[in-house]
This record gives structure tokens, C-alpha cells and sequence, in this order.
């Protein structure tokens, strides 16, 4: 495939992303974690023992890498064909050569890329305003993890979205909510989970493996601690099969413009 | 004369049912609906939590002929009521694993002297059999005199955990639809040519909405209330518990009305479902997750365990519906601290319905 | 150009196309047939939207799903209505055009020349949610030429215009096919077909009835009867006249009872002959109607075959 194919669909998404009408989905992923990092900062301004910066490492860790990557991968990967289909645009795409292919890579790339950069200027803000924009390594920790989570659930999401595009939103947010119950779980099958690899990799990229907070977790082999680049091997695999998938079945579906439901 | 000069005819004549018009648009509404293989795998999965709570009503009703329970139901019992209680909420611990540890010297979220257990106060120690002339008729009174409570824990608990759940997915598969097609398509303009005012049609497109979350609340409650007053001594079950029913329906109104009427604001806000679908379930999730963050940094920095009085649980509508719910159950030890969260859901109700009047008259006002 | 071999499409046990074989040439193709009747599956399965159940589907000596470059040399106005969108005309046909492979600058140009020729001036600057239904069929049809294919395939392209649009949309077609291009138009809408086209595909129950020309078709037909509706004053008389002509099959009374319906193989004969039957027999004759010359009557005599009426 022609890098111009799915160039097309990258730059067109984008286009529409940056539109009047797309403002508040920015505002509101951009801004509720920096809301509740700012509330979080308030309640902690008379505390005489304020929250240790691991509490606060975790906390973002949920908010950015986990809810608000999740949120905006949601909005542009979850539903990618459905919107093709419902919007009856799908016949035009399906009839030009290649456009299949160009449209799952050039949409998940504009999800990834948007869901990054949404996430990155969250991620400076919380951190100036929770006082903690001097931890570069965490910083860099975590922009690592933003892009690793986005790339796995953004193939996750497409994935879902070309198997089921009519429930592609519920099944994904299904999806979620099972696999951070199963990423809890102390057994074989957290293994699976990407919350249980980037969990792993955050807490051993900030030496946290030792601290005694993280006792429960340690215990109940909620992480893991084999050398980081296991993680980042098992989650960009995970992402290159799931896309690899992906676009075999999308290629070999036939599919129907449908209602909107 | 001019031709065609027919002049304006009013019609003055009785439309038959125009009453029930709205039936028809939620009749209609409710079998496209259900032809969704998705919304029917999560109904069925919605009756399993009735199945748990049909059984756990009836074993309770019937414990006084299983002696090898006796001790079971007093510890659960009293844990039950214990942690309606205790005002913690989403991170106590489980209180049956609680008492069973024994003495708590320092528990996570911090010191609480009320929460600190003895041995010698464990229920199990009351219930000595040898002691008791007559354990089935002690066990039976016991059952009476907590029936009321229990079973009001257990519908509350029911609507809260389970079905509380339930009803997000349910209204995010069926409500972002109903009016954004509507407009997508301008069938709006279809239903309003007809005799059938704004109202009967929003009326009309709540009760599509209606009849699966009644499915799978209020009707599986009353069932479970009928068969535990069938299977419980006599029918002078029904005068302690006679408030009950009229609790469910109170819950049944708090959990549907508001957040119906949250989803069909969301749907005739945009032309596509999937930003309205998107928009539902965001408010939950991002609701939920602030309000139990902020919940636990209170708890960590002033240790306020009190979400009933938390000054963050009106960030989360799950947690809102939560204090609600528990008020309608009678659950609540101050019953007054419902009230600022009575009005919020009478504030969003009346704004998203006003928004929706708005929304769905806009095409027809000139 | 096509070439479908003993093509079936199953829609579980729903027949959409039914073992349907045929080969065209480059050239005008008019695919006629009622609503429902398996053109938007044929065409379907032509352009590689559609796997065929049983037998090959070739477009331009290719299988579609093996070779998608194929699809270069086609571009397809489907008949399903562009819902609104907040993109402009010109951004949409541009993006479309950059799907077949060319630059944004080479895209760009393609889409004003291909907009300006279907006529659509200073709208293509608006979002395509403001458009009329002729501008949005005017930019289905712009996305479908910009990159200059060699097929043109339209299904229902008059749907929904007004008659200043069909007969600027019948210019354009027939300009198109004076270029060298081909078409393939499906449409329901008899007349129009006929203005454009002059080679018809008759499809009904996902069956293909008949192929060729009018005269080839109709030549076909010879050996089928037709029907001949007289209106008169005195239909009881003119029964008489008529049931001793050996040139008349049969023949039946109108419902209104006001003339004939005559069923004969032979049509141009009880035309010369009937002046003479008439003669001196004071039937007065008020109206003669025969539909058999045209499509629409041509699809309902091949319907009536393939029901196994006549």
C-alpha cells in the first residue's frame, strides 16, 4: 500500500478532529484530569501530611495513561468503521484500491497520534499543578506508557470496532472494565492484561518495586518484575497481531451500510 | 374567487387514542430495540443478579429449618447491618472477612476506634444452641424482628451494585439513538405532521427506555418481594414489610428518571449516536473515578470516611444515584443529608428536559 | 470489460443475484429491473463489494478481491444519498480523489475540473449538510469521475433530481459515453435509461431476463404475444369481428367495459387488418394503445415469461 493512501485518511481525520464542532472532546479529555489533579491539589494544601509523590504518581498513572487514553481511543478507534457505515461513507471508501488497508492504518494512527498528543499536554499540566513538573523521570516514564497503552488499546479498540461495528463502543468499554477487573486478579491471566504491563513497567522504571506501599501489590503479583523490555516486546506484539488481524478480517468482511443504533 | 382558495380548516374533530400516541412511539421504539443481539445478552445477564437475590430472600425466610446455618445468619446479619451502619462505603473491607480477622489494630484508611473489633463481640458468640430451649422459634423471632432491614439491605444492594450497573450499559445501548437518528434522519418531522405534541413524542422515546430498566429493576424486585412474603411464616410478613414495594418504585424513579433523561438530552444534542454513546458513558466513568480519587485523598488527609456527607461524591452520578437510593431504602441514619442530592437529580432532570423541549421543537418553531 | 460466470450472491437463504453469466464490452449499459430485483447486488459484485457465492466475477481481466487496483479504472455513484456532513464539497471529492493514489495538489485539481464539469460552482465551497439533493448527487458524481476512469458505474442516478437536473445529467452521461468512456447505469426510471443507453441489461428476481439491444431483444420476443388495447363505443361488436381473425390469439373486455384488450403474435398484421374489419361495421374506435414497444412494456413481457404466465 501507497503511503499516500492511508496519508489521505491520516490527514482528512485530522482535518475533522481540529474542526469548531470537535473543541469540546479536546476540552473535556484535556481538562478532567486536570480538574481533579487540581481539586486533588486543593484538598491537599492544609494537609500536615501531604500525599507522598508515589500516591500522586499513581493517581496520574489512572488518570492519563489509563482513563483519558482509554476515553479518546473510545471516540476515534472503537467506532471507526461504525462511522464509515453509519455515515454511508463506507461504499465510497471500499470501491477505490487499497482503501480498506488505508483506513485502518491511516485512522488508528490519527487515533493513536490524537490520543498522544491529548494525553502529553494533560500530562504537563497535572504535573505543574500538582508541583511535581521537576520529575523527569517519571515524566518520561509515563510519556512512554501513554504511547505503549495507546498503541495496544488502539489496536484493541480497532480490532473490536471490525469485529462487532454496530456495539463497538459498549464492547469496548466492556472490554475495559474486564480487563482492569482481570488485571487485579493474582493469577496467570493479569499476565494478558496491558494494564499489568504498563503497571509493571511503570513501577519498575520509578524503583518502586521496594516500596512498602506497594506491599499488597507486590504480594499479590500484581506486577511484575522482569526486565522492561519483556513488557514493551509482549505490548507492541500484542498491537503489530491485533493489527495484523485486523486487517485480514476487515479485507475478507463484507459489510452493509447499517442504521444508526 | 380565486382556485384552491379553501381558506384554513382547523381540525376540530376528536383524534381517537391521540392520548396514547406516545404508546405507540415507545411500542415501536422498544422492538427495534429488542431486535439488538447485544441489548438481549445483557438483559439476560441482568436477571442473574434477581436469581442471587431470589435466593438469598428465600434462604433467609427459610433458615429456621437448616440449623447447620443458625451461626451463618447471625454473623451475616449483623455484618449487614453493621456496614449500613458504618458510613464507609467503596473501600471498606468486606465485613464478614473483618470480623473474622479479629482485632483490627490499624487498618489502611486509617484509625477509627468504632471500627476496632473484640472478640467477645462477635455475633457468633450470642448464639450458644445449648443454651436456647427452643432454637428454631429464637432463630425464627430473630429472622422477624431484622426482616425489615435485611431485605431492604438486599433490594438496596440490588439496585445499587448490580442492577445500578446494569442500567449504564443498558440506557448507553438503547438511549443514544432514539432522538439523534431521529434528527439525522428528520423523521422528527414525520412524528410532529401527525397529531402528537413534543411532549407525548419525549414521553414516548423515555418509555422505549422504560420498559427495559423496569424489566430488569423494579419487576425482578417485586417478584422477589412477593415470593419472600410466600415463603415466610404468614402473611403478618406484609405489615412490617409493607413500606417496601413502595421503596422499590421510590428507587425505581430515582434510578431511571434523571438518567433518562441525562441520555436523551446527550442524543438530541448531536446528529450521531456514537458522541452521544461516548458522552454517557464518559460521565460515569470520569464521574466515578474523580469522586472516588478525591474521596480517598480526603480520607487520607482529614480522615473523613463520610461519603454521605462527602464533598465529592456530587461529582459522580453512580455515587449520587447511590445516596439516593439508600435514603428511598431507608438505609440513611440522617436522612436529611439526602436532600443536596435530591436537588441535583431534580436539576439535571429539569435541565435536560428543558433542553430536550428545546431540542426537539427546534425544527418546528418558526 | 465485465465477465460474470454462473455468478450467485446468497444472502443466507435470500437469492440476490442468481446464476447470472454474461460478458460486456467497453460501451453504454442500461441494468433495468423494478425495485428489488438484484441490481445494487450485481453491481455490487462487480465493483468487489461483494464476494459471489458460487461463480467468478471479473472486472477488466481481474478478480477484484485478488487485484483491488482494478478498481482504479472504475469509479461508482451509488444510489444511497450522502447524509449530511460538515465537510465541504470540494474537501470531500478531494479526499475521495487522494484514496485513488494521487498527491493532494494532483487531487485538488482533479476535483475543481471534475466539479466544474458536473456544475457545481461556488457550493462546493459549502459544507455538503447544506446541499440540495441534486448538489449532492452532483458531488457523488464529481467523486466518482475526478480520477478519470475508464467504467463509470451509476445506480439510480436520477433518483430524486428535478427535470433541469436528469436532463444535465442525461447531457453529461452522453457526453461521457462520446468520449470513449464506458457506463453501466442502473435505474428503474425506463425513459432516462433509454436517452443514455443503448445496450440493456434486464435483471428481475436476480435473474438476468434478457441482454442486447431494443431490436435484438424485441426480435427475442417475436414469438410472444402482445397485447393491443382498443377503446370503443360498441365493444360487443367489434368481440365479434375480431374472434374470427386468425391473426388475434385471444382476446378479453376491458374491466370498464368500454373496448378491447386483443393478444396476438403477429401485431404488425392486426394493425394493417383491422381498417378492414371495421369497415362498414360502424364500430367507432376511440383509442388504440399498444405499450409493447417500449422497455417498460418489454420488462413486464419478460416477467411475465420468466413467471411462467405466458
Amino acid at each position: 500500500m501507497k503511503p499516500q493512501y492511508w496519508r489521505a485518511v491520516f490527514t482528512h481525520e485530522w482535518r475533522n478532529s481540529l474542526a469548531a464542532r470537535r473543541f469540546f472532546s479536546w476540552c473535556f479529555l484535556i481538562g478532567f484530569p486536570v480538574l481533579i489533579v487540581g481539586l486533588l491539589r486543593y484538598t491537599q494544601r492544609d494537609n500536615p501530611d501531604p500525599m507522598e509523590f508515589l500516591a500522586w504518581g499513581a493517581i496520574v498513572f489512572v488518570l492519563i495513561p489509563g482513563i483519558c487514553c482509554m476515553l479518546s481511543l473510545l471516540l476515534t478507534a472503537a467506532p471507526f468503521l461504525q462511522a464509515e457505515l453509519e455515515g454511508r461513507s463506507w461504499i465510497y471508501l471500499s470501491v477505490r484500491p487499497g482503501a480498506r488497508d488505508a483506513l485502518l492504518l491511516g485512522k488508528y494512527l490519527y487515533s493513536v497520534s490524537r490520543t498522544v498528543l491529548m494525553a502529553t499536554i494533560t500530562l504537563v499540566i497535572c504535573m505543574a499543578i500538582g508541583g511535581f513538573l521537576g520529575e523527569f523521570r517519571y515524566l518520561l516514564a509515563i510519556l512512554v506508557l501513554i504511547l505503549l497503552g495507546s498503541l495496544a488499546y488502539g489496536a484493541i479498540y480497532i480490532f473490536i470496532g471490525i469485529l462487532i461495528p454496530r456495539r463497538a463502543m459498549v464492547v469496548a468499554v466492556i472490554y475495559s472494565g474486564l480487563e482492569f477487573l482481570l488485571s487485579l486478579f493474582p493469577a496467570l491471566i493479569n499476565r494478558l492484561t496491558v494494564q499489568f504491563r504498563l503497571r509493571s513497567l511503570l513501577i519498575g522504571w520509578m524503583d518502586w518495586e521496594n516500596s512498602p506501599d506497594l506491599d499488597f501489590f507486590a504480594s499479590s503479583g500484581l506486577f511484575s518484575e522482569v526486565p522492561a523490555w519483556q513488557h514493551v516486546v509482549i505490548l507492541l506484539t500484542m498491537t503489530v497481531v491485533l493489527l495484523f488481524l485486523a486487517g485480514l478480517l476487515l479485507n475478507r468482511r463484507e459489510y452493509i451500510a447499517i442504521r444508526d443504533e | 374567487m380565486t382556485m384552491h382558495d379553501l381558506g384554513y380548516r382547523s381540525w376540530d374533530a376528536d383524534a381517537p387514542h391521540q392520548k396514547f400516541s406516545w404508546l405507540t412511539i415507545s411500542r415501536y421504539g422498544a422492538k427495534l430495540a429488542w431486535k439488538s443481539q447485544w441489548l438481549k445478552r445483557i438483559i439476560y445477564l441482568a436477571f442473574m443478579p434477581f436469581f442471587g437475590l431470589l435466593a438469598s430472600v428465600f434462604v433467609y425466610e427459610q433458615v429456621s429449618n437448616w440449623p447447620q446455618l443458625y451461626p451463618a445468619l447471625f454473623v451475616i446479619v449483623e455484618a449487614l447491618e453493621e456496614s449500613q451502619q458504618d458510613p464507609i462505603e467503596e473501600i471498606q473491607q468486606d465485613p464478614i472477612e473483618e470480623i473474622q480477622q479479629g482485632p483490627i489494630e490499624e487498618i489502611q484508611q486509617g484509625p477509627r476506634p468504632e471500627q476496632v473489633l473484640v472478640e467477645e463481640d462477635l455475633p457468633t458468640a450470642r448464639f450458644d444452641p445449648s443454651n436456647i430451649p427452643n432454637p428454631e422459634e429464637y432463630v425464627q423471632d430473630y429472622v422477624d424482628e431484622h426482616r425489615s432491614t435485611i431485605w431492604r439491605i438486599g433490594f438496596y444492594t440490588f439496585f445499587r451494585r448490580s442492577q445500578g450497573i446494569l442500567m449504564v450499559l443498558l440506557v448507553g445501548m438503547i438511549a443514544p439513538g432514539l432522538i439523534s437518528r431521529d434528527m439525522q434522519s428528520r423523521a422528527f418531522l414525520l412524528y410532529f405532521s401527525r397529531p402528537i405534541t413534543p411532549f407525548q413524542y419525549l414521553l414516548g422515546k423515555a418509555t422505549t427506555v422504560w420498559i427495559f430498566l423496569l424489566a430488569v429493576t423494579t419487576l425482578p424486585a417485586l417478584l422477589v418481594y412477593l415470593v419472600g412474603v410466600l415463603f415466610s411464616p404468614g402473611l403478618g410478613v406484609i405489615l412490617n414489610t409493607w413500606d417496601i414495594p413502595l421503596r422499590i418504585l421510590l428507587a425505581t424513579a430515582v434510578l431511571t428518571i434523571p438518567t433518562t433523561m441525562l441520555a436523551l438530552c446527550l442524543s438530541s444534542l448531536v446528529n450521531e449516536s456514537r458522541y452521544a454513546r461516548f458522552a454517557w458513558f464518559a460521565i460515569w466513568i470520569v464521574g466515578f473515578l474523580s469522586a472516588s480519587i478525591l474521596f480517598t485523598a480526603d480520607l487520607q488527609a482529614s480522615g473523613n470516611y463520610d461519603i454521605w456527607t462527602s464533598r465529592w461524591a456530587f461529582l459522580s452520578p453512580y455515587h449520587v444515584l447511590g445516596i439516593v437510593e439508600r435514603w428511598a431504602f431507608g438505609l440513611m441514619e440522617r436522612p436529611a443529608d439526602v436532600i443536596p442530592y435530591l436537588a441535583i437529580l431534580g436539576v439535571v432532570t429539569v435541565v435536560c428536559f428543558g433542553t430536550l423541549m428545546r431540542r426537539i421543537t427546534a425544527p418546528i418553531r418558526v | 470489460m465485465i465477465q460474470l460466470h454462473n455468478a450467485t450472491k446468497l444472502y443466507g437463504t435470500v437469492i440476490g443475484v442468481n446464476d447470472i453469466s454474461l460478458e460486456l464490452e467497453p460501451g453504454a449499459y442500461g441494468l433495468l429491473g423494478p425495485n428489488g430485483s438484484g441490481k445494487t447486488t450485481l453491481l455490487n459484485l462487480i465493483t468487489g463489494q461483494l464476494s459471489p457465492t458460487m461463480g467468478t466475477v471479473h472486472l477488466f481481466d481481474a478478480r477484484v478481491s485478488h487485484d483491488q487496483q482494478v478498481l482504479g479504472q472504475v469509479g461508482l455513484c451509488p444510489a444511497m444519498d450522502l447524509l449530511p456532513i460538515a465537510v465541504d464539497g470540494i474537501e470531500w471529492v478531494k479526499y475521495m480523489t487522494q484514496l485513488y493514489g494521487f498527491s493532494a495538489v494532483e487531487a485538488a485539481e482533479r476535483a475543481h475540473a471534475a466539479l466544474d464539469l458536473v456544475g457545481l460552482d461556488d457550493a462546493r465551497h459549502r459544507a455538503i449538510a447544506g446541499y440540495s439533493r441534486g448538489m449532492k448527487q452532483r458531488v457523488k458524481l464529481a467523486q466518482a469521475i475526478a480520477h478519470e476512469p475508464q467504467l463509470l458505474i451509476l445506480d439510480e442516478p436520477f433518483s430524486g433530481l428535478d427535470p433541469v437536473a436528469r436532463h444535465d445529467m442525461t447531457i453529461f452521461l452522453r457526453e461521457w459515453i462520446s468520449r470513449g468512456k464506458s457506463v453501466l447505469m442502473a435505474s428503474h426510471i425506463l425513459h432516462e435509461v433509454e436517452a443514455v443507453a443503448s445496450h440493456y441489461l434486464l435483471i428481475y428476481g436476480g435473474r438476468l431476463l434478457a441482454n442486447g439491444t431494443t431490436d435484438e431483444i424485441f426480435g427475442m420476443l417475436e414469438d410472444y404475444p402482445r397485447e393491443i388495447e382498443i377503446v370503443c363505443d360498441d365493444a360487443a361488436r367489434l368481440a365479434l369481428l375480431v374472434q374470427q381473425q386468425s391473426v388475434v390469439d385471444s382476446f378479453q373486455f376491458r374491466e370498464d367495459g368500454q373496448g378491447l384488450t386483443i393478444i396476438t403474435r403477429k401485431t404488425l398484421e392486426v394493425y394493417q387488418q383491422l381498417p378492414g374489419w371495421l369497415e362498414d361495421q360502424q364500430v367507432v374506435i376511440r383509442e388504440m394503445t399498444s405499450s409493447d414497444e417500449s422497455l417498460q412494456a418489454l420488462l413486464e413481457i419478460l416477467m411475465k415469461i420468466h413467471r411462467g404466465e405466458i
